[in-house]
C-alpha cells in the first residue's frame, strides 16, 4: 500500500486538546478545549466537531470555576441557527472544516463564516472598539 | 459525548474487573483523494496511572536525554491499547470491554 494512502494517526491528548486553532486566514481563534464524539451503535466512534471557547473549557474544568466560565460564556454567545437547527451548547467546529492538525489546527474557512464563535470579542469589536475615533480608518 | 468525559473514566473488562482508566484516545483520519476524511476513534489507551500521559511522557513522543526517555518507557510499562472493536459499552465515566471467547 502506498504510504500516502495510510490514514493519519493522531493522539487526542497530544495532538488535539489544547492545540492552537487558526482560521483559514491564519488568525488564531482559540484552542481546542474539547472534542465532540459520536458513539453510534454498530460503528467506530467518530469525531464530529472541535469545541473551542470558554464555554467548552468551563465544562471540562468543572467545579465552581468551570460553572462560572461556562454560564458566563453561554450568556455572551450569540444565538445562531434557527428553529430545529438552532445550536445549543458550546460552539463547535464541524470536523469537515478542519484541514491540518499539525503543528496547528488549521481550519479551511475564515472566522467570519463560523457563527457563534468569539461572542465577547465580536460584541466588543462592534460596540466598544468600533465606535472609537480612528477605529475604522484602514489606512493606519 | 465530549471526549473529556471519556478521559479518566474507568475501564472494566467483561466481568466488571477494573483495568485502569482512559488516558488517551487514538484517532485515525483517512486521506481520500477529495481531502482528509472524518476522524474515527481507533484505540482506547488504558493505564492505571495517568500522570505520564498528562505530562507527555509517552515513549513514541519522548525525545531528549536518556533519563527522560527511560522514565517515559518505565511509565508506559502498564499501558495497554484497546481497539475500539473490543469496547462493548461507552458511557461517560465507564467503558466496558467485550468478553473474548
Amino acid at each position: 500500500m502506498d504510504p500516502d494512502d495510510l490514514p493519519d494517526d493522531y493522539s487526542l491528548v497530544l495532538d488535539l486538546l489544547d492545540n492552537q486553532v487558526v482560521d483559514g486566514d491564519g488568525l488564531p481563534i482559540g484552542r481546542v478545549d474539547d472534542v465532540e464524539i459520536d458513539v453510534a451503535a454498530g460503528g467506530p466512534p467518530t469525531v464530529t466537531g472541535l469545541l473551542v471557547g470558554a464555554e467548552a473549557l468551563g465544562l471540562r474544568i468543572g467545579g465552581l470555576t468551570g460553572t462560572l466560565m461556562h454560564t458566563t460564556a453561554a450568556r455572551l454567545r450569540p444565538a445562531y441557527g434557527q428553529g430545529s437547527g438552532a445550536h445549543s451548547g458550546p460552539p463547535s467546529v464541524p470536523v469537515a472544516l478542519v484541514g491540518e492538525l499539525r503543528p496547528l489546527v488549521r481550519l479551511r474557512v475564515p472566522l467570519a463564516s463560523l457563527p457563534g464563535f468569539a461572542g465577547l470579542e465580536r460584541w466588543l469589536a462592534a460596540h466598544v472598539v468600533g465606535p472609537l475615533t480612528g477605529a475604522r480608518d484602514e489606512s493606519h | 459525548m465530549r471526549a473529556t468525559e471519556l478521559l479518566g473514566c474507568e475501564v472494566v473488562d467483561a466481568r466488571g474487573r477494573p483495568l485502569g482508566t482512559v488516558v488517551d484516545l487514538r484517532l485515525a483520519r483517512p486521506r481520500p483523494a477529495g481531502g482528509p476524511g472524518p476522524f474515527t476513534v481507533t484505540t482506547v489507551v488504558v493505564d492505571r496511572v495517568h500522570w505520564p500521559h498528562r505530562w507527555g511522557l509517552v515513549p513514541a513522543r519522548s525525545s531528549g536525554p536518556f533519563p527522560l526517555r527511560a522514565l517515559a518507557r518505565a511509565a508506559a510499562r502498564g499501558c495497554r491499547s484497546v481497539p475500539v472493536g473490543d469496547v462493548a459499552v461507552w458511557e461517560p465515566g465507564r467503558i466496558q470491554l467485550r468478553s473474548r471467547e
